[in-house]
C-alpha cells in the first residue's frame, strides 16, 4: 500500500477536480475567465499576424510569379508529369501552360504598335513555359533552393523569377512574424502573471480544504493530481470559450472587410488547425501550471 | 504504540511549547494527557501526527520513526490513525457522508467501499441520519461526532484526539467517551488530550499531567465509566 501510487483509478481525480471546480464557482470564474482573456489575446495576436503576413504576400504575389521555359523538344507527355509535379508542392498555388503560340501572342500583343518587329520571325524561336503562382504563405527564405531544384528538372531549360520582389518579400515576412512572435511573448507573459495570481486567490479559498485532505493523509498525485487535472480542465475549457469569441469576431468582421475590399479574398484567412490546438494547449498549461503554482505556494506538502 | 523520549519544541522566539517529553502509551492503551491552556498538550498532539517537527528527541508511533518518514511514509501513517481536533474540520461543500467517505477514498478504499464503511462509522456514532446533509446544516456538535466517524472509517490502529469535547455539551462529552471506549475495548489504541472535567469524570484511564511542557505526574482517573 503507497499512497499516490496508481491503486487509484481516474475516476478518483476526475470526481475530486470536477467537485473542486463547482466548489467555488465564483473563484473558478475567476480563474477561467482570466484564462479566456489570455487566450483571446493570445489568438487576436496570432490571427492578425497571420493575416498581415498574407496580405503582405499578397501585395508583392504579382511580382513573385515564376517562368520555367520548356526545352524545345519537351513532349506533351513530359510536360503535363511536369504540370502536375511542380502543383504538388506547397509553395505553388497555381500551375499555367503558356504553348509557344500563346508566348508568340502575348509578346505581340504587349508590342502593340511595334508588333511589326516580330513579322520577319518565326512563332517557334519562343520557348513554351509553365507560369507559377507562389502561395501566399511560402517561406521566401527556401524559395531560391525551391527554384534551384525546378530548374534542374528534367525537361526544363531555363527558370525566371524577379530577383528584387523576392528579397523584399524575404525582409518584409520575417518583420511580420517576429512582430507577431514578440506580442505572443509580451502577452504569454502578462498572462502567466494574471492567471497565477488568480490561482493563489483561489488555493486561498481552498487551504482548509486541502490541509484537511493532507491531514487524512493525501499526498503525491492523490493530492497534486486532482488540482493538475482541474487546471487543465479549466484551461482548456477557457481556451475553448476564447476560440468560440475569436471566432464569432472574426466571421463578422471578415465579411465586412471582404465585401469593401473582395480582391483580399485570398489573403483573409481563419487560425490553421495547428494555431487552433496551439491555443487550446496554451489555454491549458495556463490552467494546469496556475493552479499547481497557486497550490505549491500555500502547500505545506512540498 | 507511541513512544517519545526527550521531545522539545520551541516555536520561533517564544517560550519553550515541550521539554523533554517522555512517552509510552501501550497498544491497546487508553491515555489522556491534560493540563491547563498553554502547556503543550496541543504541541504534542501535532508531533504525534507528523504536522511539527521537535527541535529534539524521538518520536515513534505504530512503529515508525517520524523523523525518518518522507511526506508518502507520513501519508501512509496516517491513513492508519484516526485523528480528531478541536474543530470538526470537515469539507463545506462535501455531503456528510462523502465527508466520512473522503478519508477511506484517500486510503485506497474503492468508491462504494468507501461509502459502506462511511455509513456503517455515522451509524457506530449516531449520524447516519444526516448522510446526506451538508455540514453547515448540522450543530457544532453533531459537526463533531460527524468528525469523529471520520477518524473511525479506516479502522485505526491508533486513534489520537486533541480537545475532541471542547465545543460539546454534557450529553455529547459523555456520548464522545462512550465510542472512543468502545474502540479501546475492540482493540484500538486511544491517545486524547483533554483539559475537560466533564470527559475526565467519566474515564477510567491512565491520566497525563502536563506543566509548562513538561510531563509533571501520571495518576489514574476516577473509576466512573463502565
Ligand atoms: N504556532 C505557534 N507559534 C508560536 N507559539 C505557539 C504556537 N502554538 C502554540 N504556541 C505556544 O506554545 C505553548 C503551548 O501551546 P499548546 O501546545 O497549544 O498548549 P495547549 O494545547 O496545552 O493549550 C503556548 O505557550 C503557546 O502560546
Ligand atoms: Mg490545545
Amino acid at each position: 500500500m503507497s499512497p499516490g501510487s496508481s491503486r487509484q483509478n481516474f475516476s478518483y481525480y476526475l470526481r475530486r477536480a470536477a467537485d473542486s471546480i463547482v466548489a467555488a464557482p465564483v473563484v473558478s470564474g475567476v480563474t477561467v475567465s482570466s484564462i479566456a482573456v489570455s487566450v483571446l489575446f493570445m489568438a487576436l495576436i496570432v490571427l492578425m499576424g497571420g493575416n498581415a503576413g498574407r496580405m503582405v504576400a499578397l501585395w508583392s504575389a504579382s511580382g513573385m510569379d515564376v517562368s520555367l521555359y520548356l526545352e524545345l523538344d519537351a513532349g506533351e507527355e513530359q510536360v503535363v508529369e511536369l504540370k502536375d509535379r511542380l502543383a504538388a508542392y506547397p509553395e505553388v498555388a497555381r500551375v499555367n501552360y503558356l504553348s509557344r503560340e500563346e508566348a508568340w501572342q502575348f509578346l505581340a500583343d504587349n508590342l502593340g504598335d511595334s508588333a511589326e518587329l516580330l513579322s520577319g520571325l518565326d512563332s517557334s524561336v519562343l520557348p513554351a513555359s509553365l507560369e507559377l503562382s507562389l502561395a501566399l504563405d511560402a517561406d521566401p527564405g527556401s524559395l531560391p533552393a525551391r527554384f534551384e531544384e525546378w530548374a534542374n528538372l528534367e525537361g526544363v531549360d531555363d527558370l525566371q523569377y524577379n530577383r528584387y520582389e523576392l528579397s523584399r518579400r524575404s525582409s518584409a515576412l520575417p518583420l511580420v512574424a517576429w512582430l507577431t512572435l514578440g506580442l505572443c511573448a509580451v502577452a504569454g507573459l502578462a498572462s502567466l502573471i494574471i492567471v497565477g495570481a488568480g490561482y493563489q486567490l483561489a488555493a486561498y479559498s481552498r487551504r482548509e480544504e486541502l490541509d484537511v485532505m493532507r491531514l487524512l493523509g493525501a499526498v503525491g498525485n492523490l493530492y497534486w493530481g486532482p488540482i493538475l487535472l482541474a487546471g487543465l480542465i479549466e484551461g482548456t475549457a477557457a481556451a475553448g470559450i476564447a476560440l468560440g469569441v475569436t471566432l464569432m469576431g472574426y466571421g463578422a468582421l471578415s465579411s465586412v472587410v471582404l465585401r469593401q475590399l473582395p480582391l483580399l479574398g485570398e489573403a483573409v484567412a481563419f487560425l490553421s488547425p495547428t494555431e487552433i490546438v496551439r491555443l487550446l494547449g496554451w489555454g491549458a498549461f495556463l490552467g494546469g501550471f496556475g493552479s499547481l503554482i497557486g497550490m505549491w505556494r500555500i502547500s505545506k506538502w512540498r | 504504540m507511541i513512544r517519545l523520549s526527550g521531545i522539545s519544541k520551541r516555536y520561533n522566539g517564544s517560550r519553550v511549547a515541550l521539554d523533554a517529553v517522555e512517552l509510552h502509551v501501550h497498544e491497546g492503551e487508553f491515555a489522556v494527557v491534560t493540563g491547563p491552556s498553554g502547556s503543550g498538550k496541543t504541541t504534542l498532539f501535532r508531533v504525534l501526527i507528523g504536522e511539527e517537527k521537535p527541535d529534539s528527541g524521538t518520536a515513534i508511533v505504530d512503529g515508525r520513526n517520524l523523523s525518518r518518514l518522507d511526506a508518502s511514509g507520513l501519508a501512509e501513517l496516517r491513513h492508519q490513525l484516526g485523528l480528531v481536533f478541536e474543530e470538526p474540520r470537515l469539507v463545506d461543500r462535501l455531503s456528510i457522508i462523502d465527508n466520512v467517505a473522503l478519508a477511506a477514498d484517500l486510503a485506497g478504499a474503492t468508491r462504494s467501499e468507501a461509502r459502506e464503511r462511511a455509513a456503517a462509522c455515522l451509524d457506530r456514532v449516531g449520524m447516519l441520519g444526516y448522510r446526506d446533509c451538508r455540514p453547515r446544516d448540522l450543530s457544532g456538535g453533531e459537526r463533531q461526532f460527524v468528525a469523529l466517524a471520520r477518524a473511525l472509517v479506516n479502522d485505526p490502529v491508533l486513534i489520537l484526539a486533541d480537545e475532541p469535547t471542547l465545543n460539546l455539551d454534557p450529553d455529547y462529552t459523555l456520548e464522545m467517551m462512550r465510542v472512543l471506549t468502545e474502540c479501546c475495548a475492540a482493540g484500538a489504541t486511544v491517545f486524547m488530550a483533554s483539559h475537560d472535567i466533564e470527559a475526565l469524570s467519566v474515564l477510567r484511564c491512565r491520566v497525563l499531567l502536563m506543566n509548562g511542557g513538561r510531563m509533571q505526574s501520571e495518576g489514574f482517573g476516577e473509576p466512573a465509566f463502565l
